[in-house]
């Protein structure tokens, strides 16, 4: 989701930039350098074709000594044309190339008037350089043939004459090109033609030569008059100012299309410019949020370790008083257990003790009356006895008294009773003593640590110990054979005395029945259920029995750990406890124990 | 009289303050004559002149792999062939003697009847005639792709590698180095012992015969047509007329311009027998005869036209840059 609104935020963007971009181009549609580089290459074309006619005069009158000058702007015409074929196909489009045709039609018969002109100017000029020299050769012959042959000497003046005239009209003429001289010229051509056959035989030849250069000087002088007066009506120059005026005009409306595009661009920039700035504010916002943001992240992040140092303080605190309360508690279900303990014990011990008393009492009280009697007469007796002279009456009467004693003794069989008594107060002491050595194994103070343990003598001692809750109970005791198991007994028998207890608790006063079964799980490990025929405990209930604090019993009366502790235990020593109820029918505690807890444990 | 030693003095003084603070005077001045020197150097890309100098010697620009430019331009007849008429591919006679290659650059077109107006063109037509080349771009550059070498010297020449208009532009760079600077450009450049008494002679002839109406600027012609016959009719005297007679008519179809041809350079004249367009005048003494009888229209001694013969020679030159 975050690329696609990237993409369209990037899209969104360089579409703005694009049109911006676009519209700049339609600004700069008109490339002043390019239109300067035309206008350059125009004038460039220009005076190329002013001096393209400067050094064609200057050729016509021999200034320049070749045809170079001539020929060379040939090079830089194609070349310029080609330049301006592109930039009017740029510019102008292709409808302007009639233009351009024009222009190149112009130059292309300039160009060939100008071969033309130095074709015949060469010709006309080789004529010209020859007329005057072949004139006084001929001039010399016709003197040396006067000197050696006076006949027809007059026509040899003649003939002198004319040929000096017909020079003299060629050389005007090619200053002049007269229409007149060139009239002379023709009919004195004429007359040396005709005259011809009269000259001598050695002259033909000269004079042919002669005659017919004077003819190519008439004809070239005229050809390139012709060819100079139509060279100057090419239009060239209107050509390229045509063309030049087509720049200018596809320039402006070029330059008035930009004009427009330049308003467009203005409001548009204005536009983006209002969008930018409000860009801006959206982001100063933002910056200023989460500078406050980052302002707090930073305090917070500096108070965040004081703050988890007192977490952790508060925490532990917490936990240690929890832990303290909870050692508390387990103190209170200890003594609550100790106290009933002790109710139980008490009870137990009050009963040997009571006839214990008694006896002793009874023997106290006997003894005490009759053997001080008789041991008063008997002293009297052996005081009599002991005399030099006893008194025989006295003695008799003192030895029937002592006598009547004894019979008395004897007869009410007092020793017997005595004996009887004592018998019985060591039997009450026998039952104390029993009770204690019970006591002690149930508790083991003596050995907490883990031992192997016999859980039968366990269960025996819990129900010594139990004795006074099961009064009016039958607990029927169902133990198979099973090994001394590793543990700790008094935890171990904590968890009997909590379950025979509960089992009591939950048992009718007449009739409850309470089953201590032992036996091998099939797991291999030791089983012991205690079983009774009670209320049961609701399906509601169940669940929560062994969770801490949880009780049934009306508040004060139980701390709700008993189950709890019993099943702490259990886990501790490897084992598992389970439960069985149903409401009107009775309880099964059903608790499997592994033969060596401490190997189970250090699994 | 004591004025001269004078003026003498201070001349030799103001040359000799000048050449210290290093102006120094040109000795030698450029004549100022109808007919101008070669420039001394001709600035050229030498990459493509070297591919230029491969191909003109290359047969594969040719239909039938026959003929190469070379073929019909012998470097060592003056870039000219010696044959009165070149033969093309398929063994066929030309309709004309080829021109000189060498100094061709300064020819304002080419070929006899001025048909090509560039080097390029020149190529063009060259390629395209069935009786020349016979062939066209998209032929040669199938042949010379095969040539991994040739494509690899074009591609250092050329960025966009082996193509019709750089094979055609490295050919016409080849052809402008091909400059023959002459002991009469020396002369002409002002080293007055440049050329033999004589040759001087026989350049004075030369200009005073009218030679060098045509025969002038920086080529010794090249740079104008002319009528051959002007003062006679050359081909009916000769006969056996041809197409290639027709000259420039062949071109613009106009009846003046009918045997109106370039006026060749006479640069390398005397190593460029056959002469004319027919390659008929198998020597230069022919050659310049024909000259003065149809050309000029009049009659010189032997001595003159010898000594015009003589000069002539003298603008044979040496092929500089490429051989």
């Amino acid at each position: 989701m975050k690329i696609v609104r990237w993409l369209l935020v990037a899209a969104a963007l360089s579409s703005l930039m694009a049109i911006l971009a676009w519209l700049y181009v339609k600004t700069q549609a008109v490339n002043l350098d390019r239109r300067n580089e035309i206008v350059l290459h125009l004038r460039e074309l220009k005076a190329l074709d002013a001096q393209w006619n400067v050094d064609t005069l200057k050729s016509r009158m021999g200034i320049n000594k070749n045809y170079d000058p001539i020929t060379d702007p040939l090079v830089s015409l194609r070349a310029i044309e080609a330049d301006l074929e592109t930039e009017t196909q740029t510019w102008l489009g292709n409808a302007s190339l009639g233009t351009l045709d024009k222009l190149k039609k112009a130059f292309a018969e300039k160009t060939d008037l100008t071969d033309q002109f130095k074709s015949q100017n060469a010709i006309l000029r080789n004529s010209l350089r020859y007329l005057p020299t072949g004139t006084e050769s001929l001039k010399t012959m016709i003197g040396e043939l006067e000197s050696e042959n006076a006949t027809g000497s007059e026509t040899l003046a003649f003939l002198k004459t004319q040929v000096s005239d017909m020079l003299t009209d060629v050389l005007k003429f090619n200053l002049i090109p007269d229409a007149g001289i060139a009239e002379r010229l023709v009919q004195s051509l004429a007359v040396l033609e005709k005259l011809q056959p009269e000259y001598p035989a050695a002259l033909a030849e000269p004079m042919t030569i002669l005659l017919n250069h004077a003819r190519v000087v008439i004809r070239q002088r005229s050809a390139e008059d012709e060819l100079l007066k139509a060279l100057a009506e090419v239009p060239t120059v209107a050509a390229i100012d045509n063309l030049g005026n087509e720049f200018e005009q596809g320039f402006q409306s070029a330059l008035n299309e930009s004009q427009q595009y330049r308003s467009y661009l203005f409001v548009y920039s204005i536009l983006l410019l209002v969008l930018l700035a409000y860009a801006g504010w959206r982001l100063t916002r933002s910056y200023k949020l989460i500078a406050a943001i980052n302002k707090d992240l930073k305090i917070s992040n500096e108070t965040l370790e004081q703050r988890v140092e007192e977490r952790t303080a508060e925490l532990s605190k917490a936990l240690y008083s929890l832990q303290e309360s909870e050692a508390h508690l387990i103190q209170a279900e200890k003594m609550a257990s100790l106290g009933q303990m002790i109710a139980g014990v008490a009870h137990e011990i009050n009963t040997p003790l009571a006839y214990v008393r008694s006896g002793f009492e009874t023997v106290g009280q006997h003894l005490s009356e009759l053997v001080s009697e008789v041991i008063a007469e008997s002293e009297k007796l052996v005081k009599l006895v002991g005399l030099e002279k006893p008194p025989i009456a006295q003695l008799q009467a003192q030895y029937l008294k002592t006598r009547q004693l004894q019979q008395q003794f004897s007869e009410n069989q007092v020793l017997e009773e005595l004996d009887n008594l004592v018998k019985d107060g060591v039997h009450g002491v026998d039952q104390i003593s029993e009770l204690v050595v019970n006591l002690k194994n149930f508790s083991r103070l003596d050995r907490g640590k883990v031992v192997q343990f016999d859980l039968h003598e366990g269960l025996k001692s819990t129900l010594v110990i139990a004795k006074h809750l099961l009064k009016d109970k039958t607990v029927k005791q169902h133990f198979r054979n099973i090994p001394p198991v590793t543990c700790a007994p008094s935890q171990i028998n904590q968890v009997f005395l909590n379950l025979i207890s509960n089992a009591a608790q939950a048992t009718p006063q007449q009739g409850g029945v309470i089953y201590l079964l032992t036996g091998m799980h099939p797991s291999g490990k030791v089983k012991i259920e205690v079983v009774d025929n009670g209320s049961g405990i609701p399906e509601d209930v169940l669940p929560r029995i062994f969770d801490p604090f949880f009780t049934t019993k009306e508040i004060g009366k139980g701390t709700g750990l008993g189950l709890s502790i019993v099943y702490k235990i259990i886990q501790e020593h490897g084992g598992t406890i389970e439960v069985d109820s149903k409401v009107g029918k009775g309880t099964k505690f059903t608790v499997l124990l592994p033969v060596d807890t401490e190997l189970a444990l250090a699994a | 009289m004591p004025k001269y030693p004078t003026m003498l003095a201070v001349v030799a003084l103001g040359f000799c303050l000048a050449h210290s603070i290093g102006i120094r005077p040109a000795i030698a001045v450029e004549l100022d004559e109808p007919i101008k020197p070669l420039p001394l150097e001709v600035k050229l890309d030498q990459k493509k002149v070297e591919l230029g100098k491969r191909l003109f010697f290359d047969v594969r620009l040719s239909k039938d792999n026959t003929v190469s430019c070379a073929s019909c331009h012998d470097f060592s007849r003056g870039g000219a062939d010696p044959r009165p008429r070149s033969v093309g591919v398929r063994g066929q006679l030309g309709a004309t003697n080829s021109p000189s290659v060498f100094n061709s650059g300064f020819n304002f077109r080419q070929t006899w009847n001025g048909k090509a107006v560039s080097l390029e063109d020149l190529i063009e037509v060259v390629l395209k005639n069935p009786k020349a080349f016979d062939t066209n771009w998209a032929e040669i550059i199938a042949k010379l792709q095969q040539d991994q070498a040739l494509v690899h010297q074009v591609t250092s020449a050329y960025p966009d590698g082996l193509q019709g208009k750089n094979i055609k532009n490295a050919l016409v760079a080849f052809q402008r180095s091909l400059v023959t600077p002459s002991r009469f450009d020396q002369y002409l450049r002002g080293d007055a012992t440049a050329i033999s008494d004589a040759e001087k002679q026989g350049y004075q002839k030369f200009k005073n015969y009218g030679c060098v109406a045509c025969h002038q600027g920086i080529n010794v012609g090249g740079n104008m047509f002319q009528r051959f016959g002007v003062m006679g009719d050359y081909f009916k005297a000769r006969g056996n007329l041809t197409d290639a007679d027709l000259g420039r008519y062949q071109v613009t179809k106009r009846d003046s311009d009918k045997h109106v041809f370039k006026v060749p350079s006479l640069r390398n004249v005397a190593m460029t027998a056959p002469y004319f367009h027919d390659g008929s005048a198998k020597t230069l003494e022919e050659a310049v005869d024909v000259m003065f009888k149809y050309q000029l229209g009049r009659t010189a001694p032997d001595e003159d036209k010898r000594l015009i013969v003589q000069f002539l020679a003298s603008l044979t030159g040496e092929l500089k840059g490429a051989e």
